[in-house]
Formats: structure tokens, C-alpha cells, sequence
């Protein structure tokens, strides 16, 4: 490779490392800012934010927002009580030693979402529950007039995308999709160079996520004590409890709740090569390639892939699991060289692109706050930024839907092992019923968006 | 036989071994599932005959007979008493897939049947084309509870507009939950008689549903809006009054702008007024308007707006480089209003001139943190001819805490220029000072900056100033492709350099490795001068990976201390860094290691690297340490480090648990016992 620069790292700090930092940071004064008016607050009023979903996504949601002193969490909600119970403590705890008081009880705890959504005190949601829920939470929350971080994908299909997006522009919702490499600037720097043209006019674009994999069968179990299994299971087909099934990681390959990593963990270097090369999610596409699915264990989803996608300038993605053949990341191949970007680092051919400063007159994109070391913080801060002045934050509810519509293509075509056409006008397939048939998937009663 | 005749013979001897070679195909493809294993599938069995039938039913997708074949043997087991459960929930599935008209009467047959209706019906849906909705209504009046609520979605679902005068009727029901449901339906199916129908229920719903006839006449609205403007700014306009809840206003306030042909006048006297939730939405709208003639009329109204809604146009202006809004930022950057000073300053980043860049750097000290971090962010982008040398001009005159931001954002900045200014600052004595200079330069440099970084190293004493530098120059020299070859540039600078200094290079060669590398620190282990050969020593110590562990072990049982010690230490190291060997081997050599140490600090080294090592195997030799008084701080570490990893622990509870109980009980450090504390709890 060329020349490198390391990552400043998404992990570089602890939850615990941030918790104890952000405790030591100025006490907030508790102003909801819709009542005052969102855009016109100064900006030391708070923002009254709530988590739906305090599993392992939600838990790194909560993280990122504690060491900002802008917002503060009034309520979790998760369907499982210990795990509720455990976030809210954790919340009251933290805002206790904020505030320097023995006890402090301002985070409320859910059972049902839409029994938060109902309260007019909170401004903004941490939407983290699992895949399968992500349209029906986000679509009602939206709905509600809630602003909205929302992890990725957007939707478990592409359909229920589509509907989200609708009532997220409709509502005119500030919604921030959690594809958080667009804070770090390692990657806003490469899709910088590739889109001023540094590399030269743009040919291909590789890109690679982490495969799938199987988990070992797991025989029926009882439901733990508190754990509203039917209610997590939600709009998906209800299967009898095991202990994996609702665990991370299992859950992400089973495609009652996700699409698998070709989707869920793709869309984050999906949405880089988006961002870097906007044809790619602009100009219909052909899509052909393969996939491998488990031939055992309890898991359905793609554990590896290779991918071609090829638009009509002849530009061409290629996207595949790491090392099969594609290094992860995300490269953006032109006529004068290349840039590679992944968690770890940038490289780039020749290296002396990696110190090419952008000239007047060049596009910057949307930069999120440098607030800490830590990447997902800064994207939190990026969301509150759009919270108070009414605009996109860095990855937008488009950007998320389109990035997650790559995903759910390359799934449906894999599994259909043929090739397929895409038009992003329509948001279909083309002249393909078997396809189009699969954008969609029957909710379980009495779910609906 | 005539010629007409013989034709017609081929034509259907040509039909018939089609027909047997798609019948072929079609048993080929049901040949493949193991029918009886599915029939007999348990929840929670390996998946394996399903995930067999799930290929099976894609590949039957390749012609319309394996299509139908696959339908067909998927409809008998989902309607088949005697097939489990799981089976039949799994053909269903699968049938989604595959289902076509022909299956319709058998699956509106199974809507009867409670053990299947809810996946009969989910498979309905699923069925394309006009049919399947037909049969969708025509059962609806029979159905109730779950059923009904499943299937009144499902017609919302696929937007089925004949379904409107049964779901119409429906909204008005006394059960909550199927009025509801009934009205979300007509939202999504966004019809003109769906649209008329809520808007009649706007009066009548009952009152547990009236607050979702809105919501759903919105969506319904938005579809209707370009065909039928006429139709829906009515609505928009009595949803848009301020006796509407926000969210609901909001969405009807963005319906009236979206029916108008040029919004900018609304959104700027709605930017201008008192109206927060007007306010919002015109914020919102900003981004779409971008077309000339409205980022004019933008620009000329921006200085007549009260400061907030100043704030956002300047924003939406600078992100499109309008250079007519830079005498507004500037003003804005200065302003005693926060929210457009930060807008102010903001604007900057893209707006500003070289000669902007002194008030941004006055910004930095902003008594508001979130204008002094914007500061920050606008003097990183600030893309204007000169203004690295503006920056630099201001590094000279900053004092703290000012200076080492203009040190970070240098390199972030990506400003080559500034290497020089950032090798002086790394060698000032201050620690906070120099360390900020060192990242810089991590991430400015490149090997040909090499010579600058070598006389910095060679004029600072032993120390951690030094240890810095020299990790440094290890990173840069990094950059070089071929891995054998990047030692190559300090080689070629310690030629240069008189003895004395060249000995004092070494141990950053070894640090830096490679085939050049090792050539030179074997020749200095070899030299007779105690001095060189102890810089080999050390320099073979720091070596970067594991292909130094064979000298390194051997260092480690026969040489004398305190190099024996050096050795021990580097070779517990590198064996523990990642790599292809079988944890069990790497787990074998840190047992080695542990024999071969005597004192406490390596032992505990050895401890600290086990949790490299991501096995069971690890946790029970480590365990036990716990019990030692001497080595117990850093077992109960490398425990709860092991117990981090869900896919370790999860199947082996068994032996965790006693082992972070121990933790528990005998650790000092909280933040472990914290740890412990949570990975007992996890699920």
C-alpha cells in the first residue's frame, strides 16, 4: 500500500473512560429546547433527549452523549426489564455525580415506546432497537414530531426505508443515521479527494465489511424474568425463545431481524462510497455475484459475498466481505491514483494525496464537531448541532435509506442468485416481479408501520 | 403424411420433451429438500433442512414449473395437521416466496385454521397481483382480533384502493385497535376516496383514534399533492393552525410551502416571526431553496433578520459558497448574540479570507465552549490562499491554552509548511507542549523528513522526550512500502554520523525492523565494544514482531543481567503480540516465560500478556494466580480482560463465574471490580 495514517480511532477511549471524563464537565441547567424554540435557543440549553433500546447499540448511544453538556436523558425504554433498569440507574447515577447530589431520579423508564413518544418534554430519540423494529419505531416516532439518531440500517427492508424517509421529511424531523465513520476525518478525507477529483476521474470503487457467520444451534429456553419476549420479537415471525437468538450477535444473522452483516455492517462502508462517489446511489445500477449462505447451525443470513455492481458510465462497485477479495473499507480507484480508508487508517496512491489541502473552490463536505477523541461523540454532537439549527446532520435520513437500500439490494440479489437491475428513481427493480416482491415483508399482527 | 402435418408432429414431440425437461427441473429442485425433515422439524433443531428448502425455493424461481412444483409441496406442509409447528411456520415462510394465484383458495382456506391463520395470511400478502387483494377483502368482514388487524395492515400495506369502503367503515369501530389500524391503512393506501375518507373522520373517529386521522391524512396528503394540490391545501391549512399539536402543525406548515411555486418569502417571514414551529420548518426548507434566484433573495434579506434566523440563512449560504454573505459572517463572528457568533464563525470556515484567520483564533478563547470548538473546526477548513502562514503567524504570538490547538489543527489541517515550526515546538521541555507537537508530526511527516526528526532525536537527553521522538520516526519510517527496507533511512543517516552518535541510532533500528535492520544489530551484538554491543542488545529488545523471539529466548536463559532481564522482558512481548500461531503455542511460550522469570515484574508482565490469549485454556491457567497475594492485581486484570469477550465467556460461565467472584472479593482496582461486576449480570 502507500502511504498510511492511523485512525484517531472510533475506540480509542472506554465507555468507562468516557463516563468518568464527562462526569468532571460543567452542570447543565435543564431547559428542554423545544420550549424554546429549538433553533432560536442559545446554546446552552439543554436538549431533552430518550433512548428506545438499551441493548448493545443503545448502551454505545447513551455513551456518546453523556460527555456532551448540551443534552440531557430524561427516559430509556427496552423491553427488558433488567437491562432497562440497569440503563436508567446508570443514567441517575451519572447525573447524580454531575449534579452533585446523593441521588438523582429525572430518567424515567419504558416499557412501551409509545408511551414516550407521547411525552411532549422530549425533544430527540436514540432510536436503537433491533433491525426488525427499526420502521415501526422510527416511522411512529417520526410521526410524534421526535428528532431522531437512528441506528443503521434504516429498516429491515427496503420498503419500510421508504416509509421512514416519507415521515421523516414530511414531519420535518432532524434525523441522524448512526453510520458514524462520516465523523471521523479520516474518512470525510478520503471521499474529499475522490470527490475534488484527486484521484482522477473515479472508475471503480471496492468495498468490504466483515462477513457472517454461524452460531451452533440453541435448543428452546424459558424466557428469562423480565424479558417481554413477544414484544421484542415485535413484527417479526415469532419463534419460541433460545439464548441466543436476541443476543449480539446471533440476532444480526438470523433475517427475521436483520438482513445479516452484507447489510447491517456493510451500510457503514456502503455510505462511505456514496459519500465519496454520489453516482453510485444517483444513476441505475446492474448488480451480479454471489453469495454464501450457513449449510447449518441456527442462522439464515449471507456469510460471504462478492459483488459487481455497474452503472451505465461504466463505473463499477465492486463490494464483497473482507478479504474476498476486497481489503476492508472502502477505495476509490480513478485514472490518477487511489485512496483507501478503514477503521484503522488512510492510504493512498501516491502518497502524497494523503497531504493534499483542499483549494479554495473545492467541496468540503459536512464536517461533524471535533468534541472529543472519540468518533461516535462527535457524531452525537453533530446531531444535536442539526437538532438546534433545523438541518441535515452529516448522514441524513436520505443518506442512511440509500446506503441501507445498497445493502438490501446486494442481500436480495445474492439470495435470488441472479443478477438484478435497480432504478433509484422508482426504487425498484426493474421489470423484475420476483425481486420487487422481496422489498418488502409481511409484519406479524398487529405491527404495522 | 403431408408436410403440414410432420410439422405439427415435431412442434409437439418439441412440447412434450420441454415439458418432460422442465418436469425434470421441477423434481431436480424438490429433489434437494428432504421433505420428511422438514415435515418433522422442531424449533431450536439445526436449521439444516430448512436452510436446504430455502435454496431450493430461490432456485425454484428458475422456471414457472419448479415455481409451481415448490408451491405446491410448500402448501401441503403448511396445510398438513401433522407436520410440526415449526414446519409449517417455516413453508410458509418460504411460500412467500413462491406463491402465485393457484395457491390463493388454499391459503383463504387456512385463514380458518388457528394454528396457521396469521401465516396463511402474511403468505396472502405476499402473493402478487389484483387476486390475492380480492380475497384479502372478501374475508375481512369475517375476521376479528389479531386476524383482523393483520389483515386490514395488509391491504394498507399494498395500497389496495378497493379496500377503502370496507376500511372506511372500519375506522369508525369501537375497538380502539382496529380503528386505529383502519386509519393508519387509509394514510398509506393515499387514494383520493382514502384521502376523502379521513377527511371525514376528522369529525367522527372515536376519540382513542382521533389523533392518528391527521397523521394518516398527512401521508395521504403527500402523495395527493402533486396531482391534486386543490384538494389538500385545505388541510394543510386547518392542520397548520396553532391549536394543532407541533408535530402534526409542523408536518401541515411544510404541506403549505411544498403546494407553493417559490417559498422563499414564506420561509424567510416565518424566519423573521415569533412562530417557533414555523420557524422550524422554514429552517428545514432552507436547504431546498438553491436556486439562484432564491439564494439571491436570501442574500438580500439576510442582514433584515432577526439574529436566529440570521444565524441559519448565513449558514445555508456559506455551505454554498456564497462569497456576498462573507461582510455578514464576519459582523456575525463578533456578534454579542451566541447563536450568530457561532454562525459567524462557522460561516468562516468556508467564507473566509487569509486575513479572517486572526479572529478566529480570538474566537478560540470564546467564553462559550461550543463557539471556541467551532473556532477550532473553522481554522481547520479554512481552505483561503495564505492561511497556513496566518496560522503559523499566530502560533508565534499564542500563548496557552491557544497555541496547542494551533499545534493540532496544523496537522489536521494537513499544513506540510508547518514542520519546521512543529520540530521547534517538540523540543521545548514542557510535556503538554511537546506532546502536542509530536502528534502533530506523526501525522504531518513523511521520510523525507526524516533528517529534521534525527537531529531533534539526537539533541535531546534519555527520557520520555526523547522515547517520543523516537516512536515517531519509527512511524514515519513506516511509510516506506517495502518492509525489509525501512530501517534503510536512518541506516543512511547514521553513515553520516560520527561513531558515537551511530550506536545511539540502534535501538531505534531495532525498533523499526526489517531484513536491513537486523543486519546492522547483528554486527553490533558481535562488536567488542561493550557500548555497541549493548546498543545491539537493546536494540534487538525492541525489536516489532515475533521473528526475533528465537534470539530473543535464547538472550533470555543464558545471558548475564541485566540484558538476560531486557530479553525476558522483549520476548514476552513480541509472543504475546497478534499473530497466526495456535493460541495453545502462545499460551505454551508465556508458560515458558513465567519459569524462566524470578522476579516479580516480569512475572507479572507475563500475567498482563496472557490476556492476549483469548482461550479457556488461559483462564485456567491464569486462575489460579488469584490465589497468590504477590501476582493477584494482575491476574484478576487479565481475568476480567478474558471475560470481556462474550464469545469466550458465554460458553464457559461455568469456570467465569467463580473466577470474577474472586475478582470481586480480592481486586483493588474498582474500575475491575466494576467490570466483573457487569460481566456477572450480562446475559
Amino acid at each position: 500500500m502507500g502511504s498510511s495514517r492511523p485512525a484517531i480511532g472510533p475506540h480509542r477511549l472506554t465507555r468507562r473512560q468516557l463516563m468518568a471524563g464527562a462526569a468532571s464537565l460543567a452542570v447543565p441547567i435543564f431547559v428542554p429546547a423545544s420550549v424554546l424554540g429549538r433553533q432560536a435557543t442559545a446554546p446552552s440549553e439543554r436538549i431533552t433527549v430518550a433512548a428506545i433500546g438499551a441493548g448493545v447499540r443503545g448502551a454505545h448511544a447513551l455513551a456518546s452523549l453523556l460527555p456532551l453538556d448540551d443534552a440531557q436523558v430524561l427516559a430509556v425504554c427496552d423491553v427488558r426489564k433488567p437491562r432497562l433498569d440497569a440503563a436508567v440507574q446508570r443514567m441517575q447515577d451519572f447525573y447524580a455525580d454531575k449534579l452533585g447530589k446523593a441521588k438523582w431520579r429525572g430518567c424515567t423508564a419504558y416499557h412501551d415506546f409509545q408511551e414516550l413518544l407521547a411525552r411532549p418534554d422530549i425533544d430527540a430519540l436514540l432510536v436503537c432497537p433491533p433491525d426488525h423494529w427499526h420502521g415501526v419505531v422510527m416511522t411512529r416516532a417520526a410521526q410524534a414530531g421526535k428528532d431522531m439518531y437512528g441506528e443503521k440500517p434504516i429498516s429491515r427492508t427496503i420498503a419500510e426505508g421508504i416509509v421512514v424517509r416519507d415521515a421523516v421529511r414530511r414531519g420535518g424531523i432532524v434525523f441522524q443515521t448512526g453510520t458514524q465513520q462520516r465523523s471521523d476525518p479520516n474518512f470525510r478525507q478520503a471521499c474529499e479527494l475522490a470527490r475534488n477529483g484527486y484521484v482522477g476521474k473515479i472508475h471503480t470503487v471496492e468495498v468490504a465489511a466483515p462477513g457472517g457467520r454461524t452460531y451452533e444451534t440453541e435448543p428452546p429456553a424459558p424466557v428469562p424474568a423480565g424479558f417481554d419476549y413477544d414484544r421484542w420479537t415485535g413484527p417479526a415471525p415469532f419463534i419460541p425463545f433460545d439464548n441466543k437468538r436476541c443476543e449480539w450477535l446471533a440476532m444480526y444473522m438470523i433475517s427475521h431481524y436483520c438482513a445479516g452483516f452484507i447489510c447491517n455492517w456493510g451500510v457503514h462502508h456502503l455510505d462511505i462510497a456514496q459519500w465519496g462517489c454520489p453516482e453510485i446511489t444517483t444513476e441505475p445500477f446492474e448488480l451480479d455475484g454471489k453469495g454464501q449462505f450457513p449449510q447449518d447451525g441456527m442462522t439464515d443470513t449471507c456469510i460471504a459475498w462478492t459483488t459487481e455492481f455497474r452503472y451505465p458510465s461504466g463505473l463499477r462497485m465492486t463490494y464483497s466481505n473482507d478479504d474476498n477479495p476486497n481489503a476492508t473499507g472502502c477505495r476509490f480507484v480513478g485514472d490518477e491514483g487511489w485512496v483507501h480508508v478503514n477503521r484503522s487508517g488512510i492510504w493512498a496512491k501516491p502518497a502524497s494525496l494523503l497531504r493534499v489541502q483542499l483549494k479554495p473552490g473545492d467541496l468540503h463536505l459536512h464536517a461533524s464537531p471535533y468534541v472529543d477523541p472519540n468518533v461516535y461523540t462527535n457524531h452525537t454532537a453533530d446531531f444535536l448541532r442539526a437538532v438546534r439549527n433545523r438541518r441535515d446532520p452529516v448522514s441524513s435520513i436520505d443518506d442512511g435509506h440509500r446506503a441501507s437500500t445498497l445493502g438490501n439490494v446486494a442481500d436480495i440479489m445474492v439470495r435470488l442468485g441472479r443478477k438484478v437491475k435497480w432504478d433509484w428513481k422508482t426504487e425498484r427493480f426493474v421489470d423484475d416481479d420476483e425481486a420487487n416482491a422481496m422489498l418488502s415483508r409481511p409484519m406479524r399482527s398487529p405491527w404495522t408501520l | 403424411m403431408t408436410r403440414l402435418n410432420t410439422t405439427l408432429w415435431l412442434v409437439a414431440l418439441l412440447v412434450c420433451s420441454l415439458a418432460g425437461w422442465q418436469a425434470t427441473a421441477a423434481d431436480n429442485a424438490s429433489a434437494e429438500v428432504d421433505w420428511k425433515a422438514v415435515k418433522s422439524y422442531q424449533y431450536g433443531q439445526d436449521l439444516k433442512p430448512l436452510l436446504v428448502l430455502e435454496r431450493a425455493t430461490y432456485a425454484s424461481l428458475a422456471s414457472p414449473a419448479q415455481r409451481q412444483a415448490m408451491a405446491r409441496q410448500l402448501l401441503g406442509v403448511l396445510s398438513d395437521p401433522k407436520a410440526t409447528p415449526a414446519a409449517r411456520q417455516a413453508s410458509a415462510i418460504q411460500l412467500r416466496t413462491v406463491a402465485r394465484d393457484e395457491e390463493i383458495p388454499a391459503l383463504v382456506k387456512l385463514l380458518d385454521d388457528p394454528a396457521v391463520a396469521e401465516w396463511a395470511r402474511e403468505t396472502l400478502q405476499r402473493v402478487p397481483g389484483p387476486k390475492s387483494l380480492e380475497a384479502l377483502r372478501k374475508v375481512l368482514p369475517q375476521l376479528k382480533d389479531t386476524m383482523l388487524l393483520g389483515t386490514i395492515n395488509a391491504l394498507g400495506a399494498r395500497k389496495d384502493a378497493d379496500a377503502v369502503p370496507a376500511i372506511a367503515s372500519l375506522a369508525t369501530s369501537h375497538d380502539p385497535a382496529v380503528a386505529e389500524a383502519s386509519i393508519r391503512a387509509l394514510g398509506k393506501i393515499a387514494s383520493p376516496a382514502a384521502f376523502e375518507a379521513l377527511a371525514r373522520l376528522r369529525g367522527t373517529a372515536a376519540p382513542d383514534s382521533r389523533d392518528t386521522v391527521p397523521i394518516a391524512s398527512l401521508q395521504a396528503a403527500q402523495n395527493l399533492a402533486a396531482t391534486a394540490p386543490e384538494k389538500v391545501a385545505p388541510l394543510f391549512d386547518s392542520l397548520g393552525t396553532s391549536d394543532n399539536p407541533p408535530a402534526v402543525r409542523r408536518a401541515a406548515l411544510k404541506g403549505q410551502l411544498s403546494l407553493q411555486k417559490d417559498p422563499t418569502v414564506q420561509v424567510l417571514q416565518w424566519l423573521a416571526g415569533q412562530d417557533s414551529d414555523a420557524r422550524q420548518v422554514a429552517a428545514d426548507e432552507l436547504r431546498l431553496l438553491n436556486a439562484p434566484a432564491q439564494t439571491r433573495t436570501l442574500v438580500e434579506q439576510l442582514p433584515q433578520l432577526p439574529p436566529a434566523g440570521r444565524a441559519l440563512v448565513l449558514e445555508a449560504l456559506a455551505e454554498r459558497l456564497v462569497a456576498d454573505a462573507l461582510p455578514v459572517a464576519v459582523q456575525a463572528a463578533s456578534d454579542a448574540d451566541p447563536c450568530l457568533r457561532l454562525a459567524g464563525v462557522q460561516s468562516l470556515a468556508m467564507l473566509g479570507q487569509k486575513s479572517h484567520v486572526a479572529l478566529l483564533i480570538q474566537r478560540l478563547a470564546d467564553s462559550d465552549a461550543r463557539i471556541a470548538t467551532a473556532a477550532r473546526e473553522s481554522l481547520v477548513r479554512i481552505s483561503a490562499a495564505g492561511a497556513d502562514d496566518a496560522i503559523l503567524a499566530g502560533l508565534k504570538t499564542a500563548g496557552d491554552p491557544q497555541r496547542g490547538i494551533l499545534v493540532e489543527l496544523l496537522a489536521q489541517r494537513r499544513a506540510a509548511s508547518a514542520i519546521p515550526s512543529l520540530v521547534l515546538e517538540a523540543s521545548q521541555p514542557e510535556p503538554d507542549r511537546y506532546a502536542r507537537a509530536v502528534a502533530s508530526l506523526r501525522s504531518l511527516c513523511t521520510p523525507g523528513d526524516l533528517p529534521a526528526l534525527t537531529r531533534l532525536l539526537l539533541d535531546l537527553p534519555k527520557g520520555a522526550q526523547r522515547d517520543e521522538i523516537e516512536k515517531t520516526i519509527m512511524l514515519v519510517c513506516q511509510q516506506v512500502d517495502d518492509p525489509q527496507s525501512r530501517a534503510q533511512p536512518i541506516l543512511a543517516i547514521m553513515a553520516q554520523l560520527k561513531p558515537a552518535d551511530q550506536f545511539v541510532l540502534l535501538p531505534l533500528v531495532g525498533r523499526i525492523g526489517g531484513q536491513k535492520a537486523h543486519e546492522a544489530i547483528q554486527k553490533a551484538i558481535r562488536d567488542s565494544d561493550p557500548a555497541v554491543h549493548e546498543a545491539g542488545i537493546r536494540a534487538l529488545c525492541n525489536w516489532p514482531d515475533a521473528s526475533a523471539s528465537e534470539p530473543l529466548l535464547k538472550l533470555a536463559q543464558e545471558a548475564p543481567n541485566p540484558h538476560r532481564v531486557w530479553a525476558l522482558r522483549a520476548y514476552i512481548r513480541v509472543i504475546s503480540l497478534p499473530s497466526d500461531r495456535p493460541e495453545a503455542q502462545t499460551l505454551a511460550m508465556l508458560q515458558q516465560a513465567m519459569k524462566l522469570a524470578n522476579d516479580l515484574p516480569e512475572k507479572k508482565l507475563v500475567l498482563s500478556r496472557a490476556a492476549a490469549v483469548r482461550s479457556i485454556e488461559t483462564l485456567r491457567w491464569v486462575a489460579p494466580y488469584l490465589d497468590d497475594p504477590a501476582l493477584a492485581q494482575e491476574a484478576c486484570r487479565t481475568v476480567v480482560e478474558l471475560a470481556h469477550h462474550r464469545f469466550l465467556m458465554y460458553p464457559n460461565r461455568a469456570e467465569f463465574v467463580p473466577a470474577l467472584q474472586k475478582v470481586i472479593a480480592t481486586c483493588q482496582n474498582q474500575e475491575l471490580v466494576n467490570r466483573a461486576k457487569e460481566y456477572l449480570q450480562r446475559q
